[in-house]
C-alpha cells in the first residue's frame, strides 16, 4: 500500500528533523481467518488488525507509541509529540548504528489462502472434526481449528532502511478428548508454516494425523500414572524442543542477561552441555512457523548457532542488547503486534541431529521413562530450573517399552540435564506453537530437533 | 466519537439489511512503563479503537477490526455476514435489555491520572527493593482506561467505563554464588489491590529463597497460596462447570453430586466489588450475577452464557466473556469470540488463620508460587515446579524450598481439603484471570524431589 509507505516516510522525516538519536516506525497488518469446530460449536471468525508502532531514542531512554490504523494526520502529530520528549538521564546514546538496507518481498505460493474459498476451508475443518470424532465412541469431544493470517510488515528508520514483506501464515490444530467413566484423556497435534500457501494443507496426511490424535487419547484412558523420582529418561523431539526453548533458550535472551537474571550470564565460551549437543535458533529456517525475513527492528533474519558441541557461543540479541554487548544483532527483536513492546525473542529453536536410533537409546536403560509429545513448559531464566510436561510417556524396562504412561513432568536444572545428555537421535522434527515473554507477548515459534537421552532427571507423574 | 462510530457501524449493518447483529466496541488507553534494574527502559502509550461484529443469519459469524474508515467497516460487516451464512444453523437470539446491577469496576485515580499512578507505583517498587535489600531486575507497570459499548438488534444498548492495573515484578536476591527471585504478575481493578504489603512480601520471598533446599519425594500435607489456587482451580472449574463443558461432554460434575470436601464452597461471583471480571453486564450484554457452583462439597449449578442458556432452557448467568484462558485480554477483548466461562471464581473462606493452618501440620509444605501451574482443564492433572515454598515441621515454617514438583489432579485435591484460611484475596493467576480465594490446605499430596 503506497499510502502506508508515504505515512512512514513522513514519520521518519519528523523523527530525523527532531534530532532524536534513533527512531523507527513499523506498520503491522494482520488479516486472519479462523475456523474451528468441536462437539459444541462451530466458530467462524475473521479479523483485520493493523497499526503503527513508533519508537524514538534520546540518550539512553526510549519512548514509544502504538496507534491503531487512524488517519495519517493523527499518526504524524503523535510522532511529533513523541519525538519532543526530554530524557530524565543525561547519558549519551550507545546505540550502535547499522548499515541501511532495503527489502521487499511478497511470499509467492501456489495457492494464496486469500484465493481459496472459505467453503473449502470450512469443509476441511469439518472433515478433520469428523475424522477425529468418528474414530471411536469413547471420543466424546474433538476439536479442529484452521487459521490463516496474511501478515504484512512495513518498516523504516532514521538510518535509511526501508523494508516490507507480505507472507501468509497457516496453522492447523487437532485435539481429541476420550472419556470412560470419570476418566478423561486428551491428545493433540499441530502443524504450522510461515510463507506457505494453502498447498501446506494439501501436503498434510490428514487421515493419519486425525487417527493418531484420537487413538492417542483413547489409549491414554488405560495408561498408568508415571513413577516419580530421579530416573533415566529419553525425550522425543517435541520434548527436547521444550528444553531447547523454555528451559535453556529463555536464558539466552540477552535482555535477561542485561537484567542480571540469566543463569547463562558468564557462560559464553564455556561448556554448558555434553559435547553431543548443538543448539540452533534460526529465524531464516525455510517455511518454519517461527520464521521471518527481518525482525521488528529491521534486522535481517539468520541462523544462530547458540551451543556448538556443548560450548555456549553467544546470546540472542535485539539491536539494543547487541549495542550493550558490542556485538552484531542476531535478528531476534520481536513484538507480538504493533501494540506491544519489542523484546529479545526466539524463533525456531532446536537440537541439531545426532546419530542414535531410538532402539539404541533404549538398550542400556534398565528402568526409566520415555517422554512423548510436549504439553507445556515454563522458563526460569535466573535459575535454569526445568518445568516441562509431556502429553504422555512410556515406561522403559530392560531396554523395552512396557507400559503407556499419562502426562509426565520433568524438573531439576537444565544445565545438569544437558550435561547428562549421552545420546542424540538421528530424527528431526519442529513443533509449532506460540511463546510468551513470561506471561504475555505471544509470538510464533517452533522448537524441536532431535530426541535426547539423559542419564537421569527428576520426573513426576500427574 | 465512540457513539458516532457505533452509529456508523449500525448504519452499515442496516444498509446491508442485516436483521440480527451485535456490535461490541472498546476504546482503550494504556499507559505503560518498563523498568530494567530500577531504571526506565521504555515508556509506551497505546491508543486503539477496536470493534467486533457478530451477525446471525442462519449461522453465526464474527469479524473484528481496528480501522474506522467506512471501507473497513463495510468489509468487517461483510465478512461477519459471509461467515454467518456458511456456518451451521444456530438457535441463538441476542440478549434483550434487562436491568443490570451496580458494580464497582472503576478506580477514579487510574481513570483520572493513569500516568501518575504508573510513575508512583514505579517509585514504590524501587523503594521496596532498597528497603528489603533486593534487586529489581525488571518490572512492567500498566494502567488501563477502557470505554466499552455493546449494542444489538434486540435493542440492547450498554456502556461502561472500567479500569485495570497490571504489574509484572521480579525481585532478585544474591548471596555469594547463590541467586534467587520472586517473579509474579498481578491484575487488579484498582491500585490498592496490589498493596505495598504484598509487594514487600514478594521482595522478602525472593530473599528467603536464597536458603532454599529441594524437597524430598514424599506425600505431604500442603498449603497453597491464593495465586496458586487461582491457577489450579479456575481452568479446571471452567472445564467442568459451564454449559459449554456439559455440551462438550467433558464435564465430570452432575448436579447434586458430592464432588469436594464438605468444607469447600465455590461461587461464581460476577458482582464482587472490584473483582477482576466483575461487571454490571457480560460481554454479550446480559446482567452478571452470583451463582453457587459448589455448596459444602455438592455440585449445585452451572454458569451459562446466552447460547448455552438457550440450549439448556436456563437464564444466562452473565457468563459470556471475551476472555482468553492463557493470554489474558483486557484492552483487546474485541478480538475474541464470547465464550461461556467463569467470571470471578470465589472460594468461601474458612475460620482459621493461615498461622493456625500451619500450626496444625506435623510435616508439610507451604507453597507461595509454582513456576507455572497450568493444569489440564479436562483431566485436572497437573505437575508443577515449586519456585517459592517453605517446609513446615512441627507446626512451624522450617526452611525455604525450591525445585521438585507437586503432582496430582484437582478433583482429588478438592476431596482432600483439610483447612481453609479466614482471609481472601482478589487475585489473578498466570494461567487464570480471576479468583477470590483464601489459602487452602490439602492432605496426601505427592511431592517429587530428591
Amino acid at each position: 500500500m503506497p499510502e502506508i509507505s508515504a505515512v512512514l516516510e513522513k514519520v521518519v522525516k519528523i523523527l530525523e528533523k527532531s534530532g532524536v538519536d534513533y527512531g523507527d516506525v513499523r506498520f503491522d497488518s494482520s488479516s486472519i481467518t479462523a475456523i474451528s469446530k468441536n462437539v459444541a460449536e462451530e466458530n467462524f471468525a475473521s479479523g483485520s488488525i493493523r497499526g503503527y508502532h513508533i519508537r524514538v531514542l534520546r540518550g539512553s531512554e526510549w519512548r514509544a507509541i502504538s496507534l491503531s490504523d487512524v488517519e495519517a494526520r493523527e499518526v504524524l502529530s503523535s510522532a511529533k509529540k513523541l519525538a519532543k520528549f526530554s530524557p530524565t538521564l543525561k547519558e549519551k546514546s550507545s546505540y550502535s548504528k547499522l548499515k541501511p538496507w532495503t527489502f521487499k518481498k511478497e511470499y509467492k505460493c501456489r495457492k494464496d489462502p486469500t484465493g481459496v474459498e472459505s467453503e473449502e476451508k470450512i469443509a476441511l475443518v469439518r472433515e478433520l472434526y469428523e475424522r477425529l470424532k468418528g474414530f471411536d465412541e469413547r471420543i466424546v469431544n474433538a476439536g479442529a481449528r484452521y487459521a490463516d493470517d496474511i501478515v504484512e510488515k512495513y518498516f523504516m528508520n532514521t538510518e535509511g532502511s526501508e523494508l516490507y514483506y507480505r507472507a501468509p501464515v497457516i496453522r492447523v490444530v487437532l485435539v481429541s478428548f476420550a472419556k470412560f467413566g470419570k476418566n478423561i484423556q486428551v491428545d493433540h497435534m499441530a502443524h504450522g508454516g510461515f510463507g506457505v500457501g494453502y498447498e501446506f494443507i494439501d501436503r498434510l496426511n490428514i487421515e493419519e494425523d486425525c487417527r493418531s490424535v484420537s487413538k492417542g487419547a483413547v489409549e491414554l484412558l488405560n495408561a498408568d500414572r508415571a513413577p516419580s523420582g530421579k530416573l533415566p529418561v529419553v525425550l522425543d523431539a517435541e520434548m527436547a524442543g521444550l528444553i531447547a526453548h523454555e528451559s535453556f533458550g529463555h536464558g539466552l535472551e540477552a535482555d535477561q542477561v542485561l537484567r542480571n537474571r540469566s543463569f547463562l550470564s558468564n557462560m559464553v565460551g564455556k561448556r554448558v552441555a555434553s559435547e553431543l549437543v548443538t543448539i540452533v535458533d534460526s529465524s531464516s529456517y525455510e517455511s518454519a512457523y517461527g520464521s521471518y525475513p527481518f525482525d521488528d527492528e529491521g534486522v535481517r533474519s539468520r541462523k544462530n548457532t547458540i551451543v556448538e558441541r556443548g560450548i555456549l557461543k553467544g546470546f540472542l540479541h535485539s539491536r539494543e542488547t547487541a549495542s550493550s554487548f558490542n556485538v552484531a544483532p542476531t535478528g531476534n527483536g520481536r513484538a507480538e503486534s504493533f501494540s506491544h513492546k519489542i523484546f529479545v525473542r526466539m524463533s525456531n529453536t532446536y537440537f541439531e541431529k545426532g546419530e542414535w536410533k531410538l532402539e539404541e537409546m533404549l538398550e542400556d536403560i534398565d528402568y526409566g521413562v520415555y517422554l512423548v509429545k510436549g504439553s507445556h513448559g515454563m522458563e526460569d531464566p535466573l535459575g535454569g530450573g526445568l518445568q516441562i510436561s509431556s502429553v504422555k510417556g512410556l515406561l522403559i524396562e530392560h531396554g523395552e517399552f512396557t507400559k503407556l504412561l499419562r502426562s509426565i513432568s520433568l524438573s531439576g536444572n537444565v544445565l545438569e540435564l544437558l550435561r547428562n545428555v549421552d545420546a542424540v537421535g538421528r530424527d528431526f522434527k519442529l513443533d509449532s506453537g506460540t511463546c510468551g515473554k513470561g506471561f504475555e507477548d505471544f509470538v510464533r515459534v517452533t522448537s524441536g530437533g532431535s530426541s535426547l537421552r539423559v542419564k537421569e532427571a527428576i520426573v513426576g507423574g500427574g | 466519537m465512540a457513539g458516532r462510530l457505533l452509529n456508523r457501524i449500525e448504519a452499515s449493518l442496516k444498509r446491508m439489511k442485516i436483521n440480527d447483529y451485535e456490535v461490541y466496541m472498546q476504546i482503550p488507553e494504556v499507559s505503560e512503563l518498563y523498568l530494567r534494574r530500577c531504571e526506565r527502559e521504555l515508556v509506551n502509550e497505546v491508543r486503539q479503537v477496536g470493534y467486533s461484529v457478530r451477525v446471525l443469519e442462519r449461522g453465526l459469524g464474527m469479524a473484528c477490526c481496528n480501522q474506522i474508515d467506512d471501507r473497513s467497516i463495510k468489509r468487517c460487516v461483510t465478512q461477519a455476514r459471509r461467515m454467518a451464512r456458511q456456518s451451521k444453523e444456530e438457535k441463538l437470539v441476542f440478549p434483550t435489555q434487562k436491568p443490570t446491577p451496580k458494580v464497582d469496576i472503576k478506580d477514579q485515580r487510574i481513570w483520572n491520572e493513569p500516568k501518575n499512578v504508573v510513575d508512583e507505583f514505579q517509585e514504590e517498587l524501587v523503594e521496596v527493593a532498597a528497603k528489603i535489600g533486593v534487586e529489581l531486575p525488571f518490572a512492567k507497570i500498566r494502567a488501563f482506561k477502557i470505554h466499552s459499548m455493546i449494542v444489538n438488534s434486540e435493542g440492547l444498548d450498554r456502556e461502561k467505563e472500567e479500569t485495570y492495573f497490571f504489574t509484572e515484578i521480579c525481585y532478585k536476591s544474591s548471596r555469594e554464588r547463590s541467586l534467587s527471585e520472586f517473579w509474579t504478575t498481578r491484575y487488579a481493578r484498582r491500585i490498592e489491590d496490589v498493596s505495598l504489603a504484598s509487594v514487600e512480601r514478594w521482595a522478602e520471598l525472593s530473599k528467603a529463597n536464597l536458603y532454599a533446599k529441594p524437597p524430598k519425594t514424599e506425600r505431604l500435607e500442603v498449603i497453597l497460596s491464593p495465586q496458586v489456587i487461582c491457577d489450579l482451580f479456575v481452568p479446571v472449574m471452567n472445564g467442568h462447570c459451564t454449559g459449554l463443558s456439559l455440551k462438550q461432554a467433558i464435564s465430570r460434575f452432575e448436579e447434586g453430586e458430592t464432588v469436594a470436601d464438605e468444607t469447600l464452597s465455590i461461587v461464581d461471583d460476577g458482582l464482587h466489588p472490584f473483582g477482576i471480571q466483575s461487571s454490571p453486564f457480560d460481554d454479550e450484554g446480559n446482567p452478571q450475577s452470583r451463582t453457587v457452583i459448589i455448596d459444602h462439597g455438592v455440585f449445585k449449578n452451572r454458569v451459562y452464557d446466552q447460547y448455552y442458556g438457550l440450549l439448556y432452557g436456563k437464564e444466562s448467568t452473565g457468563n459470556g466473556l471475551r476472555q482468553g484462558m492463557v493470554s489474558f485480554l483486557v484492552d483487546e477483548k474485541f478480538k475474541a469470540v464470547p465464550r461461556n466461562q467463569t467470571s470471578n471464581l470465589e472460594i468461601k473462606s474458612g475460620e482459621k488463620s493461615l498461622e493456625e493452618l500451619i500450626s496444625e501440620i506435623e510435616r508439610g509444605l507451604l507453597v507461595y508460587k509454582f513456576s507455572w501451574a497450568n493444569p489440564d482443564e479436562a483431566t485436572g492433572i497437573f505437575a508443577s515446579e515449586i519456585r517459592n515454598a517453605s517446609l513446615i515441621e512441627k507446626g512451624e515454617l522450617a526452611y525455604p524450598v525450591k525445585g521438585g514438583l507437586i503432582a496430582g489432579d484437582i478433583f482429588s485435591l478438592m476431596k482432600n481439603v483439610t483447612g481453609i484460611s479466614n482471609q481472601s484475596e482478589i487475585v489473578s493467576g498466570e494461567t487464570a484471570f480471576s479468583c477470590i480465594t483464601p489459602w487452602l490446605r490439602f492432605k496426601d499430596v505427592q511431592v517429587a524431589g530428591r
